[in-house]
């Protein structure tokens, strides 16, 4: 028992991190093509853009930056297509400076749907400022962007009450600008697509109101493709993530049974200081 | 045929991941480019900005009004300068200014009274919402710091406190759950593009 | 020397007062001049963007004329993706498919590989840290636990409760003690932002100069 307790506690992490990169790749390259469980956030996020009538105004506001890029790979094609399939005119703009590369994307993404630039989206480029650029385009929305050239599309967006809906994907953080600057004054609903580690952190202002939907990461992406009826990408993730989380509860029950028999023999080590 | 920025991101990827043997002159490589590349990005798009806002209004448009902020902007390079680096702190201070205006409105209207109105709002008619708002104020009885320990009402915010804090660790948790989450996704994202993109091995 | 400081904090402070004010007074002068001070800061900003690339160009050639430590030449490294990207956008624009290029090609995988290595931390703290000690540590484990299998297609398959439990967790409670935090977060935030309008909050406004 002892001997099992000490190997339990030794293996090396390399190994234990090369598993799950195994294990990973083992489900992208044979998706079993499991269901995708679909949270209240999301379904809200669906509802929200589905109600939106065709001819609409909305902004999508990016703000992804490479180190995002794979939560957001899934939810923003997604919502794009929605919008797309709805008729419903699109601003994007890239609230973050390194958004802009993306934004480029949809925009392509866009074009090859068949959207035109001018009379179906426009695509306005970025402003440093972060929270004071998000807050200007409320107050002022077209001083900060006094030298983009006259279209019917833009000319129709006067200011920020022009748009019905603010869709937001960002790392977590342009959430609570678009909310306190845009949202709770100008009671325009806010969409929002964010990395995984801050749905926490958000689920509150779904809760009252503050949020009209909320995405999480690669899951939340593939739940919206699920609600509106294209699976891409993010669903044929879903088996990998999945099998990641597993290997990652593996770990932390051996990394226990280690600690616990080790700690019944009265060789326990590891674990944080100060409990 | 794979093309060249594709091998090149592979073999840029391979040699970020060979941290997992320890550091060595290919992550090295990796790290202080990246470091290089994100500096270069943010001078690019800084540049772009103040063309495009300030200075084509002033020199095609004769709008001088916008010499104001270039003037303000330049001053913050006088840091460099040993003498005049007391000047960058004007500008600074402006930049500090406005974006402590928009974070105290947005922790006051945002974060503090529509969280505070909307729990205060809800009903007490479901074992959930019941659960939510006892939850809500567990954990701010855990932060309540200003009470004398000795008292009642101090000694009763502490046990409150004390399953304020165990909630927390629920909280907690689920954010574990989140974090784990991403970060498999951005593995999942460079799996795609090793074996998928570079090898073909994902359909 | 008291005044340069003074004059910063007398800047903060009434760009601060304008900026909040507006938010609440519909008054032509301070909505005006509010507006007018958020278009300014954006080009204040966007120079302030080019602090850092100017840094650390200042960091990396000293360190190399220096010859400072084994790795130096990781400087030139430095300064090649510094100088290089940084010509080519300035001179034909962030949009311009020259650089686009550069970006996607070297940029993209490296800071996307760099943030996924994060995933390998996870793996040595599932399995060397997160440990079964106290009533707290089960209570952290066991909602990870759930909230992992709820939302993974496995977990709706063999275990059909999960998800529901995951959604409890993440609805009720997490959110409850998020926005208790977040209640908390923000009367500091606030109270460290009207430090900073009022000037008793120095330290932001100090240094990268000699004076006080």
């Amino acid at each position: 028992m002892n001997r099992l307790a000490e190997w339990l506690s030794n293996i090396d992490v390399r190994i234990l991190q090369a598993g799950l990169v195994i294990v990973v790749v083992f489900a992208l390259v044979n998706p079993m093509g499991l269901s995708v469980p679909i949270t209240e956030g999301a379904t809200r996020a669906y509802e929200s853009i589905n109600s939106l009538p065709a001819g609409s105004k909305v902004i999508f506001a990016v703000s992804t930056n490479p180190g995002s890029a794979a939560e957001h790979a899934a939810m923003g094609p997604a919502i794009l297509k929605h919008l797309v399939k709805d008729k419903i005119k699109i601003a994007f703009i890239p609230t973050g400076s390194q958004a802009t590369a993306y934004v480029a994307d949809y925009v392509n993404q866009a074009k090859k749907l068949g959207y035109k630039e001018g009379t179906d989206f426009v695509n306005l480029p970025f402003r440093a400022g972060d929270e004071k650029f998000v807050a200007s385009l409320g107050t002022g929305f077209k001083s900060v962007y006094k030298e983009l050239p006259s279209s019917p599309l833009w000319d129709s967006m006067v200011d920020i009450k022009s748009f019905s809906m603010w869709i937001d994907i960002s790392g977590g953080q342009s959430q609570m600008w678009a909310i306190a600057h845009i949202g709770d004054p100008f009671k325009i609903p806010v969409v929002s697509g964010v990395n995984s580690n801050m749905i926490m952190n958000l689920e509150q202002y779904l809760k009252s109101g503050q949020l009209s939907g909320l995405l999480g990461g690669l899951a939340g992406g593939a739940q919206y493709e699920v609600l509106s009826g294209a699976p891409a990408s993010g669903v044929a993730s879903m088996d990998a993530q999945g099998f990641g989380y597993l290997w990652i509860i593996l770990l932390l029950i051996l990394g226990n049974i280690g600690y616990l028999t080790s700690k019944k023999a009265g060789t326990a080590k590891g674990g944080v200081t100060g409990d | 045929m794979t093309s060249l920025p594709i091998w090149i991101g592979a073999i840029l990827t391979i040699g970020c991941y060979s941290f997992m043997f320890g550091e060595n002159v290919l992550y090295s490589f990796c790290e202080h480019a990246m470091v290089g590349f994100a500096a270069a990005h943010l001078l690019v798009t800084g540049y772009n900005n103040i063309l495009t806002m300030a200075w084509n209004p002033v020199f095609q448009k004769g709008q001088f009004i916008w010499l104001i902020p270039i003037i303000a902007g330049a001053m913050l390079y006088l840091r460099f300068v040993k003498p005049l680096a007391w000047i960058a702190r004007i500008p600074l201070a402006f930049l500090i200014g406005a974006g402590t205006a928009m974070s105290v409105y947005r922790s006051l209207s945002a974060e503090f009274v529509k969280p505070i109105a909307s729990t205060a709002g809800m009903a007490w008619n479901t074992p959930n919402n019941i659960i939510y708002i006892a939850t809500v104020l567990a954990g701010l009885a855990y932060f309540v710091v200003s009470l004398k320990e000795k008292s009642a009402l101090g000694q009763g915010f502490q046990k409150i406190g004390k399953v304020g804090q165990a909630l927390m660790m629920i909280g907690f948790g689920a954010s574990l759950a989140g974090n784990v989450g991403g970060t498999l996704s951005y593995l999942i994202g460079r799996m795609n593009f090793l074996f998928g993109t570079w090898l073909g091995i994902i359909k | 020397m008291k005044g340069r400081s003074a004059l910063a904090v007398l800047v903060s402070t009434l760009t601060a007062l304008v900026v909040f004010a507006a938010r609440f007074v519909d008054v032509p002068v301070i909505t005006v001049t509010s507006q007018r001070i958020m278009e300014w800061t954006v080009v204040v900003a966007a120079f302030a963007l080019g602090l850092g690339a100017v840094n650390l160009a200042r960091v990396s050639i000293k360190n190399i004329s220096a010859r400072r430590g084994k790795s130096w030449w990781l400087n030139i490294v430095t300064l090649v993706f510094l100088v290089v990207p940084a010509v080519t956008g300035i001179a034909l624009g962030p949009n311009h498919k020259n650089y686009l290029w550069m970006y996607n090609t070297f940029y993209v995988p490296l800071n996307a590989s760099i943030v996924a290595l994060g995933v390998f931390w996870i793996c040595s703290a599932s399995y060397r840290a997160f440990r079964l000690r106290n009533l707290h540590s089960f209570l952290l484990l066991a909602s990870s636990t759930i909230v992992m299998i709820g939302s993974m297609g496995l977990g709706q398959k063999y275990l059909p409760y999960s998800p529901k439990m995951s959604e409890w967790i993440l609805n009720v409670v997490s959110s409850a003690i998020m926005r208790s935090m977040g209640i908390i977060t923000a009367i500091g935030m606030a109270g460290v932002g009207l430090r900073i309008v009022v000037g008793l909050e120095r330290r932001p406004l100090a240094g990268g100069d000699s004076g006080e």
